[in-house]
């Protein structure tokens, strides 16, 4: 079954690859746009690659959208943890924020759970689930067919080891879920109407957690514990499901 | 005709003739103790008076700002008369027998002066002579004594901005016999402070004691922040009202002894506000008496995570017109504010706040952040001075994200044209696209091969485990062993016999070995007859039986047999034996072992 995947991933990836190459030498004739639309295009049909997501938010850097830009690099580093260039960009994009507000913490209980397994790719951390699995069982069936010298020590750890990998793969496939502001400025009120008056206003680039959603309506958390709403397509979101920028408004009085 | 004129002229002519100013002077008591304030009140039958004259003593000095005047329509006995009372404070500096000198009133085109009144004045610590009782002294007359209202500022003369307290008092007797009752709604409405900034503290009440009296006091502070220079006013207080002095009756129930209607009015109070003088540039705005103290929370953050920088001025001021001191520029911070909070310290004191001055600082490094002294300049009314606060520098400790990124400043500048910037980023500041971005495919999701792969280890060892504890019961049981293996072994023992000719006694062996295994006998002692009757204890239907039995039968009359059998005819012995056997298997698979 995994080679047969393997098999139909292979072909997959023959079949989109020429549009990748042409969203990157759109890009490198300075048609970002061109580059934004291919690569969101790419995003839509459910592409998960780091290199792309990194490359897309090099497009929204270049065009000024910092938001998608910063969401798009954490995907990317969401993927591949290790990945320098993205950590590089995402810095820059950070810093040019005009505040950067820093995304809110997970629950310390989660951050536990996670901590030590950040530098891991969750692939990763999945095959040394599945291989801590097969070596429980192995061992159990072989305990069972003639007594093995600390076989129970060696299952109480392995079960240890299923226990915290299991959780910790839990919690890196189900993330608080992150999303960037997008516009300029995003008011967030005190409840799901237009007419509800403003809370506070986050900028292009800040970066907030989603609680709950009602309608065309989100609610959002910062790190220091503020919540409102706001409109969730104001949002780019950096956890799954992968969805693009929303275009960029045109900024109003009222807005200011 | 001519007599209904006459009468109507005698009328007009009796109603200008009492409306002629009279004037009496009383006071509270007649014997008081030296430098006891006590009151005098001048009641003036008819309004058409423009002035009192205070009499000038040296024994006696009276304030000539009265602490109230009412305004008073009476009606006794179906009489009506209206009269106006002021209510004046003195104070007596000596002892002995004395004097109060005759008060003057002006009115159009003349003079009316009072009786002189005569007080006795005792020693400081003398007690108080009290001669009449409390029943005595509810006197329809005394209605000036039931309520009264009173003014007060604690200066007459203030900075601008600086604090004056408004203290309006209402006197009210606590009687059984005496009813007070407020006219119209009993929403107090404060008296007009145009001019000033005022902030209402909440109503308090108290019981004291005036003259061995029960009073009750509603007392009610303004505190008046002057906002223009000049000679201002704080307007009259009026209080209206109606009184009754209820008597018990001959039967016990009370009855209605007169009324009074009250119409009580604190004088004007003018005060003069003083203009600061010239202010040092750093000057906050703020007058009063402060103190100040810089806090942040937490001390410690990561960068991107907000901080608060809380700087709180307390004391004794305006907490509107207190200025936030300024922040100097930090480069490796985004600093946004401040929230301004104001918390009044007291309720019943206005005057003492807490205004607090929230800063948000986000770090945008991952190096401490120095938030240097801060400087909060005030004017100082009490020493006529403007004074600074200082506080010691804070620390904000700064320590990297926790995904370790070292944020790098952009080659990109951020506008602040606007306020709401569009970010401009180089592209020499990015890091260059990935051209070979290797496999680009569409993410099929792999919950279903993640989840085969955590479950088929453990499918697998409960087959192993299955396998295992049957092999181990077939071990452990013999005849269940032979039972599981009758079949297979009978049809070994018969795919041996196909290669040879006439083994009719290996034939036989074979049914009678598969019969015996499969129920559970041992095979030795098994003849046809012995078959016959264990095939009919198992449930094998009778014809099943039969050929068996016959089978067997044929294949012992055969061994005993003078001549050898036909090929042909072991050839059917041998079909019928395997035929039988297989349908003996599918009977008896599924009995249980005996």
């Amino acid at each position: 079954m995994m080679t047969a995947i393997a098999i139909l991933t292979v072909i997959a990836a023959e079949s989109l690859h020429p549009t990748f190459d042409a969203a990157v030498t759109a890009q490198a004739d300075g048609n970002h746009a061109e580059a934004i639309a291919i690569y969101e295009r790419l995003v839509s049909e459910g592409v998960v690659n780091a290199d792309l997501f990194y490359n897309l938010g090099n497009a929204y850097a270049m065009t000024d959208r910092i938001g998608p830009a910063i969401a798009n690099y954490r995907r990317a580093l969401h993927i591949r943890p290790r990945f320098t260039q993205a950590q590089e960009n995402l810095s820059r994009c950070l810093d040019s924020a005009r505040r950067g507000l820093a995304p809110p913490l997970e629950a310390p209980w989660r951050q536990a759970l996670t901590t030590w397994s950040n530098s891991l790719h969750v692939g990763g951390l999945k095959v040394i689930l599945v291989l801590l699995n097969a070596a429980f069982w192995a061992l159990l069936a072989l305990r069972t067919f003639r007594p093995v010298a600390y076989a129970r020590v060696c299952l109480v750890v392995l079960a240890v080891g299923i226990s915290v990998c299991g959780l910790a793969v839990w919690a890196r496939t189900n993330p608080l879920p992150i999303t960037l502001a997008s516009q300029p400025v995003v008011p967030v009120r005190y409840g799901t109407s237009d007419e509800d008056p403003i809370h506070f206003e986050l900028y292009d680039g800040d970066q907030v957690a989603i609680e709950t959603s009602a309608g065309a309506w989100v609610r959002v958390r910062t790190v220091d514990g503020e919540r409102g709403w706001a409109k969730a397509d104001d949002f780019t979101p950096v956890t799954p499901p992968y969805s693009a920028a929303p275009p960029l408004k045109e900024t109003t009085d009222d807005d200011v | 005709m001519r007599a209904f004129v006459t009468i109507a002229a005698a009328v007009v002519m009796a109603t200008f003739a009492v409306a002629e100013p009279t004037v009496q002077v009383r006071v509270a008591s007649e014997t008081i103790r030296v430098n006891e304030p006590f009151r005098i009140q001048v009641s003036i039958l008819g309004e058409r008076h423009n002035r009192i004259e205070v009499p000038r003593s040296d024994e006696i000095e009276i304030y000539a700002d009265p602490i109230s005047h009412s305004q008073r329509v009476s009606m006794v006995n179906g009489q009506v008369s209206t009269s106006v009372e002021y209510v004046l404070q003195a104070v007596a500096s000596v002892e002995g027998d004395l004097e109060i000198e005759s008060f003057s009133i002006h009115y159009d085109g003349g003079v009316v002066q009072s009786e002189p009144v005569s007080i006795s004045v005792l020693p400081p610590n003398a007690p108080t002579p009290r001669n009449d009782t409390p029943d005595e002294q509810m006197r329809t007359d005394d209605w000036e004594e039931f309520v009264w209202v009173t003014s007060e500022v604690d200066k007459r003369a203030a900075y601008v901005g600086e604090s004056i307290t408004l203290t309006l008092t209402h006197w009210e007797i606590q009687h059984p016999d005496i009813r007070i009752i407020p006219n119209g709604p009993t929403a107090y409405r404060p008296p007009s402070t145009n001019g000033f900034y005022r902030v209402d503290a909440d109503e308090v009440q108290e019981m004291t004691e005036y003259r061995s009296l029960p009073y009750r006091k509603k007392i009610k502070t303004h505190v008046l922040y002057p906002t223009t220079t000049g000679n201002l006013t704080i307007g009259e207080w009026q209080w209206q009202g109606r009184g009754a002095h209820m008597r018990a009756s001959f039967f016990g129930r009370q009855r209605n002894g007169g009324i009074h209607d009250y119409v009580l009015e604190t004088p004007a109070i003018p005060i003069l506000v003083k203009p600061l003088p010239p202010a040092p540039p750093e000057f906050s705005g703020a007058v009063g008496d402060f103190t100040m103290r810089v806090s942040i929370d937490p001390p410690s953050v990561v960068v991107g995570q907000p901080a608060r920088l809380t700087v709180t001025i307390s004391g004794k001021g305006n907490p509107e017109i207190i200025g936030a001191p300024v922040i100097p520029e930090l480069e490796n911070a985004f600093v946004s504010g401040p929230e301004a909070h104001v918390l009044a310290l007291s309720p019943n004191d206005p005057t003492q706040v807490d205004k607090a001055f929230v800063w948000q600082i986000i770090p945008k490094r991952a190096e401490n952040i120095e938030i240097p002294a801060l400087d909060f300049t005030y004017f100082d009314p009490g020493a006529e001075t403007y004074a600074s606060l200082g506080d010691s520098p804070v620390t904000l400790g700064v320590v990297a994200a926790p995904e370790g990124l070292e944020r790098v400043m952009a080659d990109g500048g951020v506008s602040d044209t606007d306020g709401h910037t569009s970010v401009k980023l180089y592209s020499d500041a990015l890091a260059p696209n990935v051209r070979d971005a290797g496999a680009i495919y569409a993410a099929q999701s792999n919950r279903t091969l993640f989840a085969f792969s955590l479950a088929s280890p453990a499918f697998a060892y409960l087959v192993f485990a299955g396998f295992l504890l049957r092999r181990r019961h077939l071990s452990s049981n013999s005849a269940v062993a032979r039972a599981h293996y009758a079949y297979s072994r009978g049809k070994k023992r018969l795919a041996m016999l196909e290669g040879h000719r006439q083994d009719i006694d290996g034939l036989h062996q074979v049914i009678r070995g598969y019969i015996a295994d499969r129920i559970g006998v041992p095979e030795g002692g098994v003849t046809s007859h012995d078959a016959e009757s264990l095939l009919a204890e198992a449930g094998v239907e009778h014809e099943l039986a039969d050929a068996t039995v016959r089978t067997l039968r044929a294949c012992e009359r055969a061994a005993y047999a003078s001549q050898a059998i036909s090929a042909d005819e072991y050839k059917a012995l041998y079909n019928s034996a395997a035929t039988n056997m297989e349908r003996l298997e599918r009977v008896l698979k599924d009995r249980p072992v005996r």
